[in-house]
């Protein structure tokens, strides 16, 4: 995977560097990156995650504004060390460490408008609403439960364009996903974090 | 190199890296251990207890129907160690009725069919159905169970009230727990081991256990 994203990135590279610098001029806009999720406002689980990426095509339909589509993925996961969990009428008692994990793949409808900027830079700012696939599980000792489900997605986000060329340059932004995917079982009643992609782009005509 | 195939590579590279499986080593450390009472039993009414010094097996061999020796005792021991701690005296079966039965079983490298359960429903949401309380209780009535199929290792405790039992000698199981996970299938001190601390465990989550 990382030899994969280093060969995209020198052979994008090469490419763009034969391009004599001109204005900003965005047509077929696509961005591969690396993403790093915090998930927020749920106690299955809260530790950061750095196996995530996220893949966008964008189309501009005006200099300043573009529509397009796009998928994440985050695996994030979390150990819960041995502890006695207590039913409230205390009949019944458990003991067990967990490994906790949530795997989740939003798909996405996006709009962005792009500020003015400067003749490197460009940062932009946008939302994508779509879908998310989710799924839920519990390890402990060789067993599991899980569970998966859909639910809403939104996603603000705001980010900046640095290019080498025309058709290249890296991409880096920071949003917010709120997605409405609930786990009753799990008592997870909705699924938000905070993510930062770093990463590339490719601008074709 | 045109935009589409760039996104192939890029599409292709994404179905390959997706979701990350995670290390679960640690988890085998120890036995899931599970407890469960009876909310209208007064511990405290009861002081003696017997426990047989051989544990029910239930185990690929056929043969293998009850566990003797140093590792039956390990685990006898322990049990109690932690009821004599508690506050209730050991009674010789030769001395009469004890207040309070109790009868270990360990299930090892088997797949069968138990037939307990219910335990887990709106449990936290951890709710796999495989709660198995009365399987080889020896005829004892005991009121949670269902249908599960497993190849683990297992070990149940049960308490039962010997004192109050009726004149059809209907016994009711006043505690029991269950402990399972993955079994070594080479070292049976290291199975004995694990069961004993789970024993351990299992009375160190009961603190309502008391003479």
């Amino acid at each position: 995977m990382k030899k994969l994203i280093i060969l995209i990135f020198i052979c994008a590279a090469c490419v763009g560097s034969i391009n004599a610098q001109t204005a900003w001029h965005l047509d077929n806009f696509a961005t591969f990156n690396w993403q790093i999720a915090t998930p927020l406002s749920t106690n299955y689980l809260k530790s950061t995650t750095l196996a995530g990426g996220n893949l966008e095509y964008r189309r501009f339909i005006k200099p300043t504004l573009s529509v397009g589509i796009g998928f994440s993925w985050n695996s994030f996961e979390q150990y819960i060390a041995p502890k006695v969990y207590d039913k409230p009428d205390g009949s019944r008692q458990l003991y067990t460490d967990f490994v906790h994990q949530v795997y989740t793949l939003p798909i996405y409808l996006n709009a962005h408008y792009y500020f003015k900027g400067g003749d490197k830079m460009k940062p932009y700012a946008g939302i994508g609403l779509g879908a998310q696939y989710s799924e839920q599980s519990a390890y402990y000792n060789i067993f599991v439960s899980e569970d998966d489900n859909w639910g809403f997605v939104a996603r603000p986000e705001a980010g900046l364009l640095y290019r080498f060329s025309n058709y290249f340059g890296l991409h880096a932004n920071v949003g917010f996903s709120y997605a409405t995917n609930k786990n009753e079982a799990f008592k997870i009643d909705e699924l938000k974090h905070v993510y930062y992609n770093i990463g590339i782009f490719w601008n074709g005509d | 190199m045109k935009l589409k195939t760039f996104l192939v590579i890029l599409f292709v590279s994404v179905l390959f890296s997706c979701r990350k499986e995670p290390n679960t080593e640690d988890l085998k450390l120890e036995q899931v251990v599970a407890t469960d009472r009876d909310l209208s039993a007064n511990f405290s009414n009861y002081a003696t207890y017997f426990i047989s010094d051989t544990v029910s097996i239930v185990a690929s061999v056929s043969t293998d129907s009850i566990l003797t020796g140093p590792m039956a005792l390990q685990l006898v021991n322990a049990v109690k160690t932690n009821m004599n701690a508690r506050g209730y005296t050991f009674k010789p079966r030769a001395q009469g009725l004890p207040d309070l039965g109790l009868r270990l079983t360990v299930i090892k490298d088997i797949t069968r069919t138990a037939v307990c359960g219910g335990w887990w429903d709106g449990w936290y949401g951890y709710y796999p159905p495989w709660y198995w309380g009365c399987y080889y209780c020896g005829g004892y009535y005991y009121p949670w169970c269902t249908t599960y199929t497993y190849t683990i290792g297992t070990s149940t405790l049960y308490m039962f009230d010997v004192k109050n039992q009726g004149a059809n000698h209907n016994i009711r199981a006043l505690w029991g727990a269950t402990m399972f996970g993955v079994f070594s299938t080479s070292n049976n001190q290291t199975n004995a081991d694990l069961t004993t601390t789970a024993i351990n465990q299992a009375y160190a989550q009961s603190t309502y256990l008391t003479k």
